[in-house]
């Protein structure tokens, strides 16, 4: 997919957005953009399953003796967690969202209001609001792109993205529902905007990190591009990229098995 | 992997990796074991670095992902073990013992790996896990000190010498006297290991080691665990385990007989004729027939088993094993189908 960019938005244009924003500048060193509090214990350590331990062959050298530990050997292994556990951890554990460093709330442009942090569920109707705007943006790039000036599209998908890090109950379901993923996987192949990019896989690892990840693994050209941007030469479009996969990976056995048969996963990795 | 340019990098794609490692089934060998080296050559990167605070996160993932291909038949755990992984991760274990996020993994790590052969157990005796397995058998974490009573009771399950090893080349019974500790007192979970540890070194050692165990109090530490009678398999083991030393018992004037009596074993395995496993109660009717069911006095004499016509009849030493009229329906000795006081040969 091609932009038709307009005179200003060469560019420099695009490293002068970069500077005033969060997001760490461009040539792999990494500074506020990542997450303050990791989560690092990503794996519970599960209980024995004596009944069911597995007991190793003793290499046939040697026979006669064992009875009643095992046939041969006395060797035990051990069972591992099973993916259905992992899986009710996953929202704790597995996965890691991105977030605007010390942010508890939103930084929007100054265009819009403040929103307010949610302590209940529901979303509250100017986040609903500025949603369906910033989508029409997207909606009107893809239907008649000459119409959009890529840094404006751009700052339509730094929003959403934005939307998307904020640490209580970011509008993931709406943001979905908006038919925003598809656009979000289309920019990953736009390789002559890596900033384009970023924000996309940000946005896409913030989604992946909840309980909507089969939506964007599911996404078609997804994995493929996210694997593809592992070649990017933007060391944090490389790091979102990886990011991303992880959480993808951390989904399900077939997700992680789907992202290992890519093409190009090993050797990008 | 291979060069990462920053340390944030270098974390990513650690925990992308290790999630890439892991799940049932795994991921087949082919197309993980690529990743093995570049895991280890990482892991000596944070090992010099340990002060930047990614490192840790990058430590324990790393080794988790290690753990996680390791964990599987001799194939895998030898990819592993060929990437120098092991005294990578045993010198990381001996810096930083008290890291319990990242010691967890790596000993599971181990752990995992002396399932295997015994030439790839070698390799973690040899990289020096047992200087250190006291310490880890003191560790705060509980899951630390359950895995390395694992270790050791898959040590014991080896050869001679690393059955030996466990005692130090017979310099020292500290290691499995304190494993007879964890047999005695320690939490259910840490203690069914630590008992498999003891059974293992009875079952497969040598007379020498039996002896060394026994002087430790082994016996005792057996005979107790008789009494939780849940796990099917842990009583077998302990059941073996007591076989070899009363066979050992006829052939050397011991006294483990009279030991194990003492110890209020004989009463348990007694009370075990009644478990509802059959494999639990064939055995422990076995041992009873076999080692203590002789006649004690002249009243008994027709009670000891007389074997005529593949059957025999189970007699009553001088405590009530079979108890006569109403209970008796609860002791039930199904071997062939027979009634309670006329068993077939099994």
């Amino acid at each position: 997919m091609n932009f038709t960019a307009t005179g200003e938005s060469g560019p420099a244009c695009w490293m002068a957005i970069c500077s005033n924003d969060h997001v760490g500048s461009m040539n792999g060193v990494s500074l506020s953009c990542f997450p303050v509090a990791h989560l690092i214990t990503l794996h519970p350590i599960s209980p024995l399953l004596t009944l069911s331990q597995l007991l190793i062959e003793r290499p046939t050298g040697k026979a006669s003796f064992k009875k009643g530990i095992t046939e041969s050997d006395g060797r035990r292994s051990r069972h591992e967690t099973t993916v259905q556990l992992r899986k009710s951890k996953k929202d704790e554990q597995m996965k890691k969202k991105r977030q605007i460093a010390g942010a508890n709330g939103l930084k929007l442009s100054s265009t819009t209001e403040e929103l307010k942090e949610d302590s209940n569920l529901s979303i509250p109707q100017p986040t609903i609001t500025r949603i369906s705007e910033l989508m029409q943006v997207l909606n009107l790039f893809f239907s008649d792109p000459g119409t959009v000036p890529v840094e404006d599209l751009l700052d339509a998908v730094k929003d959403l993205r934005r939307l998307l890090s904020v640490e209580r109950n970011p509008p993931v379901d709406l943001i979905i529902d908006a038919g925003a993923l598809p656009y979000f996987v289309a920019f990953l192949t736009n390789d002559e905007y890596p900033m384009l990019q970023f924000e996309a896989a940000w946005a896409l690892t913030n989604i992946a990190s909840t309980s909507r990840t089969k939506d964007v693994a599911n996404c078609e050209n997804a994995v493929t591009s996210l694997v593809k941007l592992l070649y990017s030469p933007s060391g944090n479009v490389r790091e979102q990229a990886i990011w991303c996969l992880g959480n993808i990976a951390g989904e399900s056995v077939s997700f992680r098995d789907g992202i290992l048969r890519e093409p190009g996963l090993i050797v990008g990795m | 992997m291979n060069e990462p340019s920053t340390a944030s990098l270098a974390q990513n794609v650690t925990w992308t990796v290790s999630n890439l490692c892991r799940g049932k089934p795994v991921p087949e060998l082919n197309v993980v074991r690529v990743f093995i080296e570049p895991l280890v050559n990482i892991l000596k990167l944070a090992n010099d670095d340990p002060s930047a605070c990614e490192s840790s996160d990058i430590r324990t993932d790393t080794a988790w992902a290690l753990s996680y291909l390791s964990d599987g038949d001799e194939d895998r755990i030898q990819a592993v073990v060929d990437s120098d992984a092991v005294p990578t991760l045993m010198k990381m274990v001996k810096a930083f013992p008290s890291n319990r996020t990242f010691m967890v993994p790596a000993i599971r790590c181990l752990g995992n790996i002396v399932t295997g052969n015994d030439t790839q157990t070698d390799s973690v005796l040899r990289a020096g896990f047992l200087d250190h397995a006291m310490d880890l058998l003191d560790h705060q974490s509980k899951a630390i000190k359950k895995d390395t009573c694992w270790i050791l009771s898959n040590i014991a399950a080896g050869t001679k010498d690393q059955i030996t090893a466990l005692f130090q080349n017979f310099e020292s019974n500290a290691l499995v006297a304190k494993l007879v500790k964890c047999a005695f007192d320690a939490p259910w979970d840490i203690r069914k290991e630590a008992v498999w540890a003891i059974c293992n070194i009875l079952t497969c050692g040598t007379d020498r080691h039996m002896q060394c165990v026994v002087s430790v109090n082994g016996i005792q530490a057996l005979c107790n665990v008789l009494q939780n009678q849940q796990d099917a398999t842990l009583l077998l083991a302990v059941m073996d385990a007591f076989e070899k030393l009363l066979d050992a018992d006829e052939k050397y004037q011991r006294n483990y007989q009279v030991l194990m009596d003492e110890c209020g074993g004989v009463d348990h395995i007694e009370e075990l004729q009644q478990h509802p496993n059959n494999d639990v109660f064939e055995k422990a009717s076995n041992i009873i027939l076999l080692y203590f069911g002789e006649a004690q006095d002249d009243e008994d004499q027709n009670l000891a088993p007389a074997m005529e016509d593949a059957t025999f009849t189970f007699g009553m030493p001088s405590k009530e094993l079979f108890p006569t009229g109403n209970n008796s329906s609860k002791v039930s000795f199904n071997f062939g189908g027979s009634s309670i006081n006329n068993i077939s040969e099994v």
